[in-house]
């Protein structure tokens, strides 16, 4: 492993703001799957409407590609493991699943900033 | 200069964990231009969501090479959990001196990293080549 050089890189700290774009963005995208599959989805079967689909579907399908970007940010700056990272992204896409990830997220960063600030400098050592 | 910076450049495309990136992204980026081609074939044919679904992937796909970029060039030494731990490791002194509630204050932290350097000159030797590095930014950029 020492034989890769070290880059110098800082994180900008996983402030308030990061938190509160991932999870405004994340609880958006999480509720308009949520419309989209149990009542878009049934009126679509069971009703020929295909208006919520099209609606709903638009809508979530683009700020899916901005959840991407935010939580993307976000989980860098939190310092959340790859495969993790993965999940979370993902996660815009199963219902309730976002919902779920953003309780996890929120979680994590309460316990390595006390609420606020850089993890950094934070007391606990994360897994 | 050209190709001096090279061994610490080439290694790092070559690690392991920047060719599972490589592969990932050859098979990726293929995958979604096939998937987009497949959405504008279904928005032809009436669909209208398949216009958004032709404007996701290839969003999907730049996603990806920007997953990749960052996957080849983060040291796991410096970057996520590991990095953290390395980072308070070496930042915090272990000297008692408390840093306070995190976000209530930032204390300075090259003036702890100092006082930390003192102690350790292995430290030291590192932030040094640390720094040095940072002064080849513009090597480090060139691709081999």
């Amino acid at each position: 492993m020492g034989s890769v050089p070290s880059r110098p890189f800082t994180f900008k700290p996983a402030d308030r703001g990061a938190l509160l774009r991932y999870r405004v963005l994340a609880y958006t995208t999480a509720v308009l799957l949520i419309v989209l599959v149990f009542v878009g989805v049934p009126l679509q079967v069971w009703d020929d409407d295909l208006w919520v689909v099209r609606v709903v579907g638009t809508m979530h399908g683009y700020l899916y590609i901005v959840y991407l970007v935010v939580a993307f940010e976000f989980t860098r700056r939190l310092r959340v493991p790859l495969g993790w990272m993965v999940l979370v992204l993902l996660a815009g896409t199963v219902p309730f699943c976002a919902i779920v990830a953003e309780r996890l997220l929120t979680r994590r960063f309460d316990r390595m900033t006390g609420g606020a600030g850089d993890p950094a400098l934070a007391p606990a050592v994360e897994r | 200069m050209t190709d001096t910076a090279s061994p610490s450049a080439r290694s790092r495309w070559l690690t392991r964990r920047a060719v599972l990136a490589h592969v990932a992204l050859l098979v990726w980026i293929p995958g979604c231009a096939v998937a987009a081609w497949w959405q504008v074939g279904v928005a032809l044919g009436g669909d209208s969501l398949g216009w958004v679904y032709s404007v996701m992937w290839p969003c999907f796909a730049v996603f990806g090479a920007i997953f990749w970029w960052f996957l080849v060039h983060d040291d796991p030494d410096t970057v996520g959990a590991r990095g953290l731990r390395r980072q308070r490791a070496t930042v915090t002194p272990e000297t008692g001196d408390d840093v306070g509630p995190a976000g209530t204050s930032s204390p300075d932290d090259s003036e702890r990293l100092a006082r930390a350097e003192e102690e350790d000159p292995e430290l030291a030797a590192y932030n040094a080549y640390l720094s040095a590095l940072a002064g080849q930014e513009k090597g480090w950029r060139r691709r081999p």
